[in-house]
């Protein structure tokens, strides 16, 4: 009888469950006529100090000006910290606070992506929502025809259908950029630092993107001195730190003195690497500002080559927020401030003759001197500049 | 009516056969409670995660409960494969946790079968069974080789599932995906290409993206159960299920071919754990991506555990653990972690691992009824 | 004086009456059996006097004195000591570190292993326990062990003896040293609490035997004053034929023949050496032997556990090149395995998906590989009834069932298959007078069908009393074939121990 009870028990706390989420009224909303801006991370989520950080500095840093607490909520910040958050490239960009709030979902699992931009469009009533990295393309791409009225961004990638074409719905502003360019840069100063005529490259995947780091390396590297020796591998993941330490290791075996990576969470095992060594060795970051992170390895990051994903997801947010909004492929270049270098330990390693070259070729990247090539094959048969 | 459940659900004439259901119950409901006193230490509302948590996870009407029903049955199509990968091999004594690598492989051959020219211009009804056979040909070989290990050269069936898991990750993630099943450059995709129109599973509730994969999930959950519990080729994995882990040799002596059996039972277990798989990429993703970081073959295992490795109790805890999932990234607008339904899912095995506490509780509360009604009377009888 | 006296024992536990209002008195320096079928409620008792249950009511007394007994510990204090069935011992351990486990000798916290080597070895002289105190456990035979076991209590100043079942691991002169070690013991002015169910035994060293039945006292009788059948009837509640019937053997063909038989042991050593005999149809063929003398071995072939490295097996006159489980099933054999939990039942399974093992696959339990369950209650229904197990209900599990009841299950699963030849391996161990005249009855029943029976047992008075051959193993070999009216225990006794070889029969 007791049992009988006890499930009966059961089955009314289930009951009362049902009934209480069933109809309880949607939590109460201030009315405020704020714009919403929503964004869906991919499965790295928050806190992967790359992509997803960088977009969401973007968003609730620069367009909310709030910060995240840990374990959950904003609270404000203070307008000092607010001029604190701009990199030094982006200082004159006049980067103010739009005053949206953003709504943000970390996806656990690729099959999220959709209802994540599902809930973000239907029941927070987003006006942009933003999808960070090439593997929402086609997330993005299906909710834009989904959802028209939703105006929608991309990072990294142009929208794709179920079949994976291209497509170029009115609703949506694909962000890419050129990485070739800050690629350049960085091979540029790894030229002037290295002591040994050797230099490593360690990459994720020989997807576009990184593809386009790579060649714009080498041919940095070529531009300075031809005869300084690559050592490049591709670890054949974005996640695994004990891959990209196990290759930076044995770059550093086969003499190389400055590693560069373009391998996500991976590249954290080269820093882990390289900070364990010390001096000579350089690393140089990806993406971010590496240098800037304690976790990695602050004393020994020479530069990192900025995408200023940050930048560009302010922007878009700009767009919808000025009514400016336009669809289709943005390319975020070096004279957009799209990408760039940091100065991190530049100055320690290079001579301020060195560095005024570097400046130089950026500025002649910028007025269209000449063009870095985006794909690795193609830096053998180009020509570099001589004349900076 | 009562009976009759008895009879199909639980084993027959079993004095306790509720506690089968209620030890599941018990511990879910526990691992509830001590995830809303998570929620209250740190400082949010209990009532606001689990409304919003479940207002999201398409057990309950509700706004939106079309989609979130169509994501939640989507996600549990996924996670009863995988849990019956587990659930099939731990019937037949063995300790599966190559899950996640018949899923990834099931996956990558649902991609190709997809995708690869002479498959591809076939008509959709003869198509899409054809993925499907190959599907579980080759998670069923993917099992298999775990099991052929197990039965002719006494290598723990632990080590070689989790070794091939590696091998499997490694052989497509850092090989096929990028190297000869790579999509054109040209086409500026990543991963390989998407698979033809006929592969892909038909819808069955628009708008969501509800396909039939639960309907044939749900089919060959039912397979199995015949398989188990009708026949003789179940019969014996179930002597086996009892009896291997433990060293007895009973059926061993009685005449059954253990070793055959080991392997059929992990050929049988990849077979539908790979299924998960080419849900994932026939359903949801239409391609195999360069990167699938999925835990669905993990998740698998705390599914069959919840269940009881029971087929009827493999669908409901895949429901439950769909559920939350689905339920989960919507907590994060309450502000809390999108891992918070894993950490339920946690508690939830763990409480089951206590089940043996659980049922003893469960005794004593009945036995002391028992005693206290004996007393009672003895003391009228007086 | 009283050394224990127990007042009015009751124990419940859910369901069952293990003790109902026992009484018993022990005196100093006697030697006291308690004997009972299997779940008499032996144990249940020794485990309240050792601490490890508590009684439901009743006073236990120790040399007079009123104790509460909560632990083995407050036992222990008490001079209260327990030989257990299954030892506790380390076996990587020398025998002098066994002994002192737990209670060390040291110099200062330095654990001082001269000392308590002499204390060992002083102790064993004192009590004529001869052991080498150097020697590692695991390298003794199992008689030796339990002398150590002994050694360990008498150390801790043991004065009341318990006794659990301790023949039942022992070869038959282990136990006649066992005897002598208890009254070394009896002398030495121990108290000794001898549990057994093996009435031979109880009878040859107990002063006075008390009978235990369904947990109720049924009488105690003294040394000398009553006789083996007298004593059966006591424990089983009705009279038993512990005479086994004798049935003449009608000799038919060669079923099974073995030619030059060796097989390696699971030590990787040579464990059967050529080894040749026969089994016709409807004769009882006995192998004689100490354990681990060559009967796993020859057993393991049989059934193609293992592969010999040389010999033949013939079935029917055909050799069977490559022998499995299956295929010598299929030939027409039934096995009754030792250890019934290992070989011989699923344990979490139902009486009626027991019985079917091994014929599950034939018609009418199935067909197409689809199990007819209704097919298989009829057949369990029936089976149950025959072979008498108890509880009669198909769904009961084979764990729940007691020990005779799980080998009656074996005996109806395997004697209801189709075969020509049993292999009957110890298939009595463990059991009660009332299950074991079952067991031999069935083996009789069995022969006069005509089967061929190889009956593997450690129990002479079993060999002597069922077989129509004997052929004695030792160390491997077979030292000798005789018949039971040719030979006696004793010279078949000398044959096992290897100090004894008779020509074989011509074959």
């Amino acid at each position: 009888m007791r049992v009988k009870k006890l499930l009966a028990l059961l089955l009314v706390v289930v009951m009362v469950g049902v009934v209480f989420v069933g109809c309880a009224p949607a939590e109460e909303e201030p009315p405020v006529e704020t714009i919403k801006i929503g964004l869906v991370t991919d499965v790295g989520g928050r806190g992967d100090r790359s992509f997803n950080d960088s977009a969401l500095r973007g968003l609730e840093t620069w367009a909310g000006k709030v910060k995240y607490v840990k374990g959950g909520g904003y609270e404000a910040i203070t307008d000092a910290e607010f001029d604190a958050s701009i990199p030094e490239d982006l200082k004159d960009r006049n980067i103010q606070p739009l005053g949206v709030s953003a709504k943000v979902l970390e996806s656990k699992d690729k099959k999220d992506y959709i209802p994540n931009i599902a809930s973000l469009v239907e029941q927070e009533k987003c006006d942009l929502v933003i999808g960070v990295g090439f593997m929402l393309a086609g997330a993005i791409g299906e909710s834009a025809v989904k959802y028209p009225d939703t105006k929608f961004m991309l990072i990294d990638a142009p929208p794709v259908d179920e079949d994976g074409n291209m497509i170029d719905p009115p609703n949506v502003v694909g962000y890419l950029f050129n990485e070739h360019e800050c690629g350049f840069l960085v091979g540029a100063i790894a030229a002037y630092a290295t002591e040994a005529g050797k230099v490593g490259y360690i990459g994720g995947m020989p997807i576009p993107p990184v593809l386009r780091y790579e060649a714009g390396y080498r041919a940095g590297l070529k531009t300075i001195d031809p005869s300084i020796e690559i050592i490049g591998q591709y670890t054949g993941s974005f996640t695994e730190p004990a891959l990209g330490k196990s290759a930076a290791e044995s770059q550093i075996s086969q003499g190389c003195d400055v590693l560069f990576h373009a391998a996500g969470a991976t590249g954290n095992g080269m820093f882990q690497s390289i900070c364990e060594r010390g001096a000579p060795y350089w690393g140089i970051g990806v993406d971010v500002d590496m240098g800037l992170d304690e976790n990695l390895c602050p004393a020994r990051t020479l530069t990192s080559s900025l995408k200023h994903v940050d930048y560009a997801t302010y922007l878009a947010i700009k767009s919808v927020v000025e009514d400016t909004f336009h669809s289709g492929l943005i390319i975020m270049t070096l004279k957009d401030g799209g990408v760039g270098y940091a100065p991190d330990h530049v100055a320690d390693a290079l001579t301020q003759d060195q560095i005024d070259k570097v400046e130089h070729l950026r500025e002649m990247m910028i007025d269209g001197v000449f063009e870095v090539p985006t794909d690795p094959p193609d830096v053998d048969n180009w020509t570099p500049p001589t004349d900076f | 009516m009562k009976d009759v459940l008895k009879r199909i659900v639980f084993g027959k004439r079993e004095k306790y056969w509720w506690m089968n259901a209620l030890v599941p119950l018990i511990s879910i409901l526990l691992a509830f409670i001590v995830g809303a006193i998570f929620i209250k230490i740190t400082g949010r509302s209990p009532v606001v995660a689990y409304k919003l948590l479940f207002g999201a996870s398409g057990l309950f009407p509700g706004p939106y409960w079309k989609s979130h029903f169509a994501e939640m049955l989507l996600s549990s199509s996924m996670y009863i494969a995988t849990g019956l990968g587990f659930a099939i091999a731990a019937k037949g004594g063995l300790f599966n946790i190559g899950a996640e690598g018949h899923f990834i492989v099931g996956g990558i051959a649902a991609a190709y079968l997809g995708y690869a020219k002479p498959f591809a211009g076939l008509p959709k009804f003869i198509h899409l069974p054809l993925i499907i056979v190959g599907v579980m040909l080759a998670g069923g070989i993917w099992g298999a080789i775990a099991g052929y290990l197990k039965a002719k050269r006494g290598i723990h069936e632990v080590i070689t599932t989790i070794m091939l898991n590696w091998i499997a990750l490694y052989l497509i993630e850092a090989w096929l995906v990028i190297g000869p099943m790579e999509a054109a450059v040209e086409t500026g995709i990543s991963g390989t290409p998407y698979i033809s129109l006929s592969a892909k599973l038909p819808k069955i509730l628009p708008p969501t993206r509800l396909n039939i994969s639960i309907i044939i999930i749900l089919a060959v959950t039912f397979l199995i159960w015949y398989l188990f519990y009708k026949t003789t080729f179940g019969y014996e994995i179930r002597t086996m299920g009892h009896t291997l882990m433990f060293g007895m040799e009973a059926p061993k002596a009685a005449g059954i071919n253990v070793e055959r059996r080991t392997i059929q039972t992990m050929f049988i277990a990849g077979a539908v754990a790979a299924l998960g798989g080419a849900f994932m990429v026939l359903g949801v993703l239409f391609q195999y991506p360069p990167i699938f970081e999925g835990g669905y073959g993990f998740d698998g295992i705390a599914v069959a555990l919840i269940g009881q490795n029971e087929p009827l109790g493999v669908i409901l805890a895949g429901i439950l653990i769909g559920a939350l999932r689905t339920g989960a990234t919507t907590v994060q607008l309450a502000h809390i972690p999108k891992t918070f339904p894993s950490i339920i899912e946690g508690f939830t095995v763990g409480f089951i691992a206590l089940q043996m506490l659980i049922r003893y509780w469960i005794m004593k509360l009945i036995q002391g009824r028992k005693k206290s009604v004996q007393t009672e009377m003895g003391g009228g009888a007086k | 004086m009283k050394a224990l006296e127990v007042k009015g024992i009751v124990k419940q536990f859910p369901g069952v009456l293990a003790n109902d209002n026992i009484n018993l008195s022990i005196n100093k320096g006697e030697i006291y059996a308690i004997v009972g079928e299997n779940g008499a409620g032996k144990s249940t008792l020794m485990k309240i006097i050792y601490g490890l249950y508590t009684p439901t009511s009743g006073e236990i007394f120790v040399f007079d004195k009123k104790v509460d007994i909560k632990t083995p510990y407050d036992a222990i204090g008490l001079k209260i000591g327990m030989v257990h069935q299954e030892f506790m011992l380390i076996p990587r351990f020398t025998v002098t570190q066994n002994i002192v486990l737990g209670d060390e000798p040291s110099k200062g916290i330095v654990f001082d292993y001269k000392k308590a080597l002499n204390e060992v070895e002083e102790l064993s002289e004192k009590f004529g326990l001869k052991v080498d105190p150097a020697e590692k456990v695991a390298n003794l035979p199992v008689g030796i062990q339990q002398r150590v076991e002994i050694l360990k209590i008498l150390r801790r100043g043991a004065e009341i003896l318990i006794f659990d079942e301790p023949t039942a691991v022992l070869t038959p002169e282990e136990t006649e040293d066992l005897f002598k070690t208890l009254m070394k013991l009896k002398k030495n002015g121990k108290t000794i609490i001898f549990i057994s169910h093996k009435l031979k035994e109880v009878i040859a060293i107990a002063d006075r035997i008390a009978v235990l039945r369904r947990g109720k006292l049924q009488g105690i009788v003294e040394r000398g004053k009553t006789s083996e059948v007298e004593l059966a009837r006591m424990v089983v509640g009705r009279d038993v034929v512990l005479k086994i019937p004798k049935a003449e053997a009608k000799v038919g063909g060669t079923v099974v023949s073995i030619r030059d038989l060796t097989v390696k042991s699971k030590r990787g050593i040579i464990g059967l050496k050529e080894v040749s005999f026969d089994v016709c149809a409807g004769e009882i063929v006995g192998i004689a032997g100490v354990e681990g003398n060559g009967q796993a071995e020859l057993v393991n072939a049989l059934i193609g556990f293992t592969r010999p490295i040389k010999g033949t097996i013939a079935f029917d006159g055909e050799e069977i090149r490559v022998i499995t489980p299956f295929n010598i099933r299929k030939k027409g054999m039934a096995y009754i395995p030792k250890d019934r939990k290992m070989r011989g039942l699923v344990l979490p399974f139902r009486s009626r998906e027991n019985i079917i093992m091994g014929q599950h696959t034939l018609y009418p339990f199935s067909k197409n590989g689809v199990l007819n369950n209704i097919e298989i209650d009829k057949f369990t229904t029936k089976k149950l009834e025959e072979f008498d197990v108890r509880p009669r209900d198909i769904h009961t599990r084979a764990r729940n069932l007691s020990g005779g009841n799980q080998q009656k299950l074996i005996l109806a699963k395997e004697m209801s298959m189709e075969h020509k030849f049993l292999l009957a391996s110890q298939p009595t161990r463990g059991l009660d007078i009332g299950a074991m005249e079952f067991v031999y009855h069935k083996l009789i029943e069995e022969k006069e069908r005509g089967m061929a029976i190889l009956l593997i047992s450690l129990e002479l008075s079993e060999i002597m009393g069922l077989s129509d051959r004997i052929l004695v193993l030792y160390n491997g070999e077979i030292v000798g074939e005789t018949t039971p009216d040719k030979t006696t225990e004793e010279e078949l006794g000398l044959m096992m121990l290897g100090l004894k070889k008779q020509k074989r029969v011509a074959q």
